[in-house]
This record gives C-alpha cells, structure tokens and sequence, in this order.
C-alpha cells in the first residue's frame, strides 16, 4: 500500500487559506472587535500616560527655567541695600558651591486692571518681583507665553504680568495696570517664573490663580514704584551639581544674620508649585488608573464575549474535523486564528487611538497648566500593559469555545442542533405562561431565556461599558452640581456682593471701615472677619486648613445656610459651622467637639497661636470644606472683639459691583474687592482641566459601548439566521421578523442598562469617597446622576442596541432564505 | 422528447377563498434558474413545464444536484427563475414584487424542511400555532391546538423542541404547516434526517393530507417514497425526464422498504 502525507507547510497554508475566507466572512465584526479592544487599550494609554507627561514636564520646566536650589527671603518689612545680599552669600565657606545668585525686591501691592480686560476691572492683591534680566537669565528665569519681557537695560520699566492670573481675566498680551500708589506699570509680555507655576492665594486659598496678580518688573522699576530705592530683600541660588545644600543653607542664615538681618531659608523643595505639581500627580494618576482600568476592562469584556460566539458558531465543523480524524492541534489552528486577527488588528489599531487619546489629553494639559516645556511622549511601557490584555483576550476568548469543542465526542458535535438550547428552568417556567398576543410576541423574551449563559455575558458586556459610561457622566453630574451648589451658597441673597479684604483688623467703628460704608454706589455693608485656622485631626497629616468667617447670623444679609444643627448651641457656648466634607474628614458630627488651632491676638496687639475646642454646631451647605463659619459675636474669644478685615459690600440702587469695586478699591485699608461670584468662578476653573479629562474620557466610552451595542445584536441577528429565514418562509414580513429581533435586542439592552446604571453608580460612589479624597481633597462631593445622564445610558444601552437591527434591514431583505433554511447549528 | 406532460387526475378539493378560486393550481413554464458559483454558470433548472392543477401528492425524485430542491424553492416563491413563470395559486411569481411572494407564502403556500427548522424558545403547541399566526387564521389556538392533535402529539405540547424525537419534531412541523390552512404543502426531504419507522409515519400524514384536499410536494432522493405518491416527476439535470403514476402502480405504505 502506498501512502502519502502533505508536507506540514502545505497543511498550514491550507489552514490559512481557509482562515483568510473566515475573516473575509467576518470582517466586520472582526474589524469591530478590533476597535473595541483598541479604544480600551488606547484609553488606557492615554490616560495611564498623564502622570509620567507631568512628570517630565514639571522637571524639563524646572530644569529650562534654572529654577533656584535656595531662596534667601528677609523677614517681612526688612530690606537690606542691593548688593549686601550678594555680598553675604559670596562671603559663606561654600561660596564656590553656588553656581549663580541673584538679589530680588518682592513686595506686595495691589492691582487694577482698570478696563482692559474682556470683563469687568479687576482689583486685587499683587506681588511685585524685582529682578534682573539677562540673556541667559543664570537663575529663575522668566517663560514668556506671548509678548516679550524687558530687556536688560536698567532703564527699561515694563513688565512680565504672570500668565495665569491674565488668562483668568482674559486679559490681553500688553496693557497697562495701576499698582498701589496709583502708579501704572505697562506689562509687554505674559510669563511666569518657576516658583509661580502654582501657588496659594492671599487668603490661604488653593483655587488661586485669578486672586493674585504678579508683576516681574526690572529691580530698578519695582524699587522706584515700591518706594524702595536701591533696596533689595530676596535673593535666589543656584548650587552646583554636588554641593550640600543643607551646609550652605546653614552657612547663609549666620552671613545673613551677620547684616543684622533675619530670613529664611528655603529650598526648592519647599516651594509650594514644586511641592504641589509633583504630589498632585500620584494622586491625580491613580483616579485616571481606576477609571481607565474599569474602561479597559470593559472593552476586554466584551472583546471575550463576541469573540468567543463567533468561534462557537464553529463547534460543529470541528466535530466533523474530528471525526474525519483530523488532529485536535490541528483542529485549532482556524478558530484560534479568528483571536489572532482580532488581537492584530487591535493592538495596531490601539496604537492609533492611544496616539490619538493621548493628544487629547497632551493638549488639555498643555492648555490648563501653562509651562515652558511640555512632555507628552508616547508612553510604550503603558500601551504595552494594555496592549498585552488586547493580545491575551482574544485568544483565550478563541480558546475557550475551541476547547469546549474538542471536549465533546465528534458525534455530539455534528449532531443537528447540538448548540441549540437545552433545558433550563427558565425555559420550562415560561413555557407555561403565555404573553398576551400571537407567537411572534413570546418570541422575543423566550429567546433571552433560553440561552440565559449568552444573554447574561451579552447583557454584562454591554452593560459594563454602560457602567464605563455612567461612572463618567456621573462624576461630570456630582462635579456640577457640587459647583453648583457652591456657587448658589456663595451667590444666595445678592449674587452682586462684593467682598472687601481689608490690610489688618479695624475696629468696627473705624474709619476705614466707614469709608466703605459711605462710598458712592455702595448701599449696605456688614462688616465681619476672616481667619486662617486649622481643624486638627487625630493625625497631624489629615488636619484641615480652614478660612473660618466670622458672621453676624442675625444681622448680616448673608449668612450660610445650615443644612443640620443650628449656628448656636446651648449655654452661649461658641459654636463652629463645617461643611459636611470637614466634618466627616475629622470624623465629627454636630455636637462633637473638635480643636482648631489659630492664632490670637495678644494683649500687646501681636498674635500668637492658640488651640481652642469648640462644638461643631451645625453644618453648612457650602460643598467646599475650607470654609467655616462662626458667630461674630464669639470673636472675643479670638482677641478680635468689635474687630474687623473683611467687609461684604452691597450695591446701592442702579450700581453694579463693578461700581462698588471701583468706589472701593484705592480707599486707605483696603487690599482687595472682588465679586462674591468670582470665587465660585474661580473654583470652576480650577476644576475645568479635571473635567475636561472626563469630557474626553465619556466621548470615547460613549464610541466603545456604541460600539459593543451594534456587535453584540449583529452577532445575534447573525446566529438567528435560520429562524429569521424560517419566519420569512411562512410569508412573514420583513417589518414582522425586524419586530421580533428588535423587542429581543431591547430585552438586552434593558438587562445591559440596569447592569450599567448599578454598575456606574456602585463604581461612581467608589471614587468618590476614596479617590477624590485625594485628587481633590478640599471638595466634598456626593453622587449625583442627572436625568440626562441617565437617559443617555437609556440611549445607549437600550436604544442603540434595539436599533442596531434596524441597521441590518438590507441584510434581512437580501438574506438567501434556501441557504438560510439550510443552516445548521 | 418533450418537457410537457399531462397532469395526474385527483379528486375536487374544496379551495379556501383567501387563495381565490386557483387556489392549488402550480404552473411552471419552460422555467430556468442558472447561478454563477465563480467563473462558472450552474443551470439548477432548465426549461421545466410542469403543470398541478388539483390536490394531489406528487413526489419530485432525483439524484443529490439535480434540482428538485431549487424547484421547490421555486414554487414556494423562496426564490425566482432566471427565464420561464411560475404561477402558483393565481399568482405569477415571476413578477411578483417581494411582498406579493410574501404574502403566497403567507396564504398558500406551506413548508416541511429537512431540518425541521422549529423555533427552539417556543413550545410543540406555540411551534404549530405560529404558523397560524403567520397565516392570520381564524381562532390560531383552536386551530393549532387541533393540528397538533391530528399529528398524534396533542400530549407533548408543552415540550420543546429539543425534549423531542427527530420524528416528533417532523409531525411538528407538518401540524404546523397543518395550522397555517394553506392548500399547498411545499415538503423537502421530510423523512431524510428520520430512520425508516418515523420515515412511514410521517408519509402517512402527507399523504392523509393529500387525500384530505391538498396539494403535497415532496422532494425525495428516495425512490421507495415516491411509490405512495399520485404522481412521480423524475428530474436529472435540471431536466424532466420522466412524469406519471408510480412505476409499478402506487403503493400502500405499509409495503415500503428502505
């Protein structure tokens, strides 16, 4: 007998031969799937990518901009002669560790931006920093954004306004400003120096960058306009690569001292935009990682899930490969190839997305945290973890059916109906009642059920890019209406208010508060107080930094609304007004006690720092856990009896706050007014970088669960080819058999929705009480879903997938009904 | 030799008016159904005449490819002829437009399938009444309730599908085509997936619906089948090449062998 065998290539070409006619069968799902895996991998990159960019740029704009290694800064109110400072630093044992210096005139003022700007004037306090330009700056260099900074000619007087501030207010590259004094500083150029990348505002407020203006102006110029000729109290180093920072640090406090001066000393490290810019990015990274990890996992999901039904609809072709005998190795070659293309197709087309989500978020960043450098590489490592869930998914997705066949004796395989429905008490239970109407009406929900494993699959893979969706929407809801909410609270009553800061504490009666009180457009005034303070915490690190207001609650026009408790307690004792964020931080609720540590003021009119108990009395409304209220008549316990720094000032008649600004703003004492409305703007703002993330994030969520929706139903239009033929071969219209899939589909997408509202909200409620604790800790946040979040799950998960076969008319109609007939599962 | 022969004689059959007074009349004319598989032109069905006009069961037999199924397929408006008509119960399929064949089918023209293509979520009782829901008849259940009881499976109508036999399954699908009240019944390969046993019960019920008044079309390759039929029509490549009586006279079911 003479036998002969293929050579193994030749059997492999002819698998993959036969696998190419698979794909070009499949290729829209396949293409499909692809996608899905790739917006899961991309979005993952992207996201997963954000803190490595901040990283590189923070340090790239550091390095560009030869931010300080140490800051001389003298006490306040002492100045030195330009050159001493140099004089002292040359004069340290380590002198040849510093490999740059250069002395500053910080000062503070006040700004009017009078009417340059798109919006109204703005009038608050400023900064003054004097400094030498020079081509190459050695040291704290200025960036530029737009314009052009002063040259180094002693003589040149303009300005550098700090670059977030304008673009806050809109204003424009050039212009002039008024400073305190009434002088006028032109400005040429929008920039900002290192230390300026963030910084905290007058108030002790973190969402600061429209509250404080900066000018860097030439020493000469903010001498000359600060009043302080030829004066200097700040100076910046730069040390070389190996020197002790400690050690020199140490050797300028006693050189200083030797001018009979006192400073501190501080490093780079101290600096509150280097503190803050590289803390914020752990903690901002791992809420991304948490929502792109639950959007990735969605995606693989549902990947496995359609994947692994398209390779079911194999099984029996490999019985009948395995009854003709052909090897099981073999045998899986051409399902498993179905896993390869699709894992191919994903991991290339990921990289696109990734390339492309990743632009998205570079140019947010860019756009919201204005640096001289910016760094947004392609992260591979991070695509290559995602990118290794797209490969591996796919083929376990393929795998799993292929084993599932080859577990099976050939002859069940090739068995007539062998993958139709068995029984299940799902089935036997309906079997037994009928819907009201014709077959056509039991078809649908009979159907789901008796394939309960496949709709339960279908139904999660839906629904978890569902809960993709809704985790997002829901944060963009509970984010507004958290800003809403603050913004009511701080607007309530008269949103025209405006909030006059005033220098130090007056007494009530003083003239300057009366200034105010009589000034033209203004009608009424309640005059109260501001304090810094802090609530402390079982753990000095959980304390809580509060701007605690003192009010007149029975007087004053505005006043916080209490939520729970009252703004009193019992026997006159003082109590203090949370929000509900502060107090759950400290874990106190109304009538606990809590510390708060401020400072007093002393019998000799200086201020020390002081811990006082005081009964949570009631909680606020207010969102944001800065702020705490307490009764201006408990203010003696403070030392500030019948005193006052702040003054809420009310517009008379036809007058606008811009009015009251203006007819407030230069009068002796005050440093700054500013609208009540431009705190929650402010706040707004602050948030609008982390939102927009979202906003990127929820389009492609949206594209994905779309994406699963139209596979998932064309997947099961596709393996209800026969019945389909079958109804249309008793004459059913088209319409009728289109009903029948459509009421299947949207069983489906019901099932899928409610798995992804439950989903979302569960998820949602996970990151906001663990997550943004830490990404924004200051701001407390309750879930929140909108209507309009929900119908858009609506949407999605019920109306998307009851549509999608509308989308397959052309297909039903030009379906060949004898080949249909003849379909085998 | 000539493609045109004379049609078998069977006795008046009452037509249901829905149908109109043609109601089990078939008539193909010098019809021809080519497909291009490739480069290459596959004639199915090449200048077919074939004329039923009165109930009766005539068995269309033939080797596998010669067309027998694509001219069933033909009749039953599942498909349409590349030249030639084909006119069933007064309507020209040829030129119908898709909802006209529609609604044949939904009217007159009543299918068995090899592979019983029952619907697996629906019971043996809501498989039946589904064709008369399809069909609109009056009182479905009433009426799927007695097809199923004159296929002898009036205590299994609450099983499914797959809780049956292959040949409970086929009596299933006749009762439904039964349910629809169509008056012609279109059956392919009905006994081809059924061992010899069930094979006979089920050519029982055909032909018990053929004496009833209908027009039964079987496709066989089973030569044994088409003895119990009015009238054999032998195709072979797209052709008829024989079409009368059953060779030998017909037969009575319990004498077939297979």
């Amino acid at each position: 007998m003479v036998t002969t065998s293929r050579p193994p290539s030749r059997w492999l070409g002819w698998w993959l031969r036969w696998s190419w006619r698979d794909f070009r069968s499949h290729w829209i799902a396949i293409v499909a799937i692809a996608l899905v895996l790739a917006i899961g991998t991309g979005v993952y990159a992207g996201l997963g990518s954000t803190a490595e960019w901040r990283r590189q740029s923070n340090d790239a704009s550091f390095a560009a901009l030869e931010m300080y290694d140490l800051r001389v800064t003298l006490s306040p109110g002492t100045f030195v002669e330009q050159g001493q400072l140099l004089g002292a630093i040359g004069s340290i044992d380590d002198a040849e560790s510093v490999r740059a210096v250069a002395e500053r005139l910080v000062v503070d003022s006040q700004v009017d931006t009078q009417t340059i700007g798109e919006g109204e004037s703005v009038l608050v306090p400023a900064r003054l920093v004097g400094m030498t330009f020079e081509s190459p700056q050695p040291v704290d260099d200025i960036w530029v954004r737009d314009g052009t900074a002063p040259s180094a000619d002693p003589a040149d007087r303009n300005a550098v306004l700090e670059v977030k501030f304008a673009d806050q207010h809109g204003l424009p590259t050039t212009g002039t400003v008024s400073v305190a004094g009434g002088r006028a500083v032109t400005y040429t150029g929008l920039g900002v120096a290192p230390e300026d990348f963030f910084y905290e505002g007058p108030q002790g407020t973190v969402f600061a960058a429209g509250e404080l203006a900066i000018l860097y102006l030439p020493l000469a110029a903010a001498q000359d306009i600060s009043g302080h000729d030829s004066m200097v109290n700040d100076a910046v180093l730069v040390l070389v690569d190996d020197a002790d920072s400690d050690a020199v640090a140490a050797e300028l406090t006693d050189a200083i001292s030797r001018l009979g001066a006192s400073a501190t000393i501080s490093s780079r490290a101290d600096a509150d935009a280097v503190r803050v810019l590289y803390e914020d990015i752990d903690n901002d990274q791992r809420f991304w990682n948490a929502l792109s990890a639950l959007v990735l996992f969605a995606a693989a999901l549902a990947a496995f899930n359609l994947i692994n039904r398209i390779v079911e609809a194999q099984r029996r072709e490999i019985g009948i490969g395995m009854a003709l005998g052909v090897p099981r190795p073999q045998l899986a070659i051409r399902p498993m190839f179905i896993g390869v293309q699709v894992a191919v197709l994903g991991t290339i087309a990921g990289l696109g997305v990734g390339f492309l989500v990743g632009n998205a978020f570079g140019d947010l960043l860019e756009s919201f945290l204005p640096l001289p450098e910016h760094r947004t590489p392609f992260q591979y490592d991070v695509y290559f973890q995602a990118a290794m869930l797209g490969i591996v998914i796919p083929i376990a997705a393929s795998a799993v059916p292929v084993w599932r066949a080859l577990r099976v004796e050939p002859i069940e395989a090739i068995r007539t109906g062998h993958l139709a429905a068995r029984s299940n008490r799902l089935t036997g239970w309906t079997g037994r009642f009928r819907l009201p109407g014709s077959t056509m009406t039991q078809m649908p929900i009979r159907n789901v059920l008796r394939t309960p494993r496949r709709t339960a699959f279908t139904a999660i893979g839906v629904g978890a890019a569902i809960t993709a969706l809704v985790a997002v929407l829901g944060m963009l809801d509970s984010f507004g209406r958290t800003l809403d909410q603050g913004n009511d609270e701080f607007t309530k009553g008269d949103a025209d208010r405006v909030v006059v800061q005033l220098d130090t504490f007056h007494p009530a009666g003083s003239p300057v508060v009366a200034a105010i009180s009589d000034a033209p457009t203004v009608g009424r005034i309640d005059a109260g107080l501001r304090l810094p303070a802090t609530a402390l915490a079982r753990e000095p690190a959980d304390n809580i930094d509060l701007l605690v207001e003192f009010v007149d609650f029975d007087n004053a026009v505005w006043a916080p609304t209490v939520v729970e408790g009252t703004t009193t307690i019992s026997g006159d004792e003082p109590g203090i007004l949370l929000a509900r964020k502060a107090a759950d931080d400290l874990g106190a609720h109304v009538g606990d006690t809590v510390t708060l540590r401020h400072p007093i003021r002393t019998e000799t009119g200086g201020f020390s720092i002081t811990d006082t108990p005081l009964v949570v009395a009631g909680i606020h409304a207010n969102p944001i856990r800065t702020f705490a209220f307490l009764d201006l008549a408990d203010s003696e316990r403070f030392g500030l009896e019948g005193a006052v720094n702040v003054v809420q000032a009310y517009p008379s008649g036809d007058a606008t706050r811009s009015d009251v600004q203006r007819a407030v703003f230069g009068l002796p004492g005050v440093t700054s007014s500013q609208p009540v409305a431009r705190i929650s703007e402010a706040i707004d703002e602050a948030l609008d970088q982390f939102l927009s993330f979202l906003i990127v994030t929820a389009g492609a969520v949206m594209i994905l669960a779309l994406l699963i929706a139209f596979n998932s139903t064309r997947i099961t239009v596709e393996e209800r080819r026969r019945e389909h033929a079958t109804m249309r071969a008793f004459g059913l219209p088209i319409r009728t058999v289109l009903g029948v899939v459509v009421k299947e589909s949207a069983i489906i997408g019901v099932l899928a929705t409610a798995i992804g509202l439950v989903g979302g909200v569960v998820f949602l409620q996970w990151m906001l009480t663990s997550l943004a604790t830490t990404t924004v800790p200051d701001v407390g946040i309750d879930v929140y879903l909108s209507p309009t979040t929900i119908l858009i799950a609506a949407i999605v998960g019920v109306a998307s997938v009851a549509a999608t076969p509308l989308l397959l008319v052309r297909r039903l109609r030009r379906m060949n009904l004898p080949s249909a007939l003849r379909v085998v599962e | 030799m000539s493609h045109d022969v004379v049609n078998g004689q069977v006795g008046s059959t009452p037509v249901d008016a829905r149908v109109g007074h043609e109601g089990t009349r078939i008539d193909l004319d010098d019809l021809t159904k080519r497909y291009r598989v490739g480069d290459v032109d596959v004639t199915a069905l090449d200048g077919i005449n074939l004329h039923v006009d009165e109930s009766a069961f005539v068995a269309i037999v033939g080797p596998s490819g010669c067309g027998k199924t694509t001219l069933l397929n033909m009749i039953g408006a599942l498909d349409t002829p590349t030249s030639g008509s084909v006119r069933v119960a007064g309507v020209d399929v040829t030129s119908a437009s898709p909802s006209d064949r529609s609604m044949l089918r939904r009217h007159s023209v009543s299918f068995i399938f090899q592979t019983f293509n029952l619907f697996p979520g629906l019971t043996a009782l809501e498989n039946v009444r589904f064709g008369a829901d399809a069909a609109r008849t009056p009182d479905p259940a009433e009426r799927s309730q007695q097809a199923l009881t004159q296929v002898g499976l009036a205590d299994r109508q609450r099983h499914f599908p797959h809780q049956l036999s292959g040949g409970e399954q086929q009596r299933v699908a006749i009762a439904r085509a039964l349910a629809t009240g169509n008056p012609i019944l279109l059956a392919d390969e009905p006994t081809g997936e059924l061992d010899f046993r069930t094979g006979v019960q089920i050519l029982g019920v055909l032909e018990e619906q053929a004496r009833a008044g209908m027009t039964v079309l079987v496709v066989t390759h089973n030569r044994e089948i088409a003895r119990v039929a009015d009238r054999v029509v032998e195709l072979s490549s797209g052709r008829i090449v024989s079409d009368g009586p059953p060779a030998g006279g017909k037969a009575d079911i319990g004498d077939l062998q297979w």
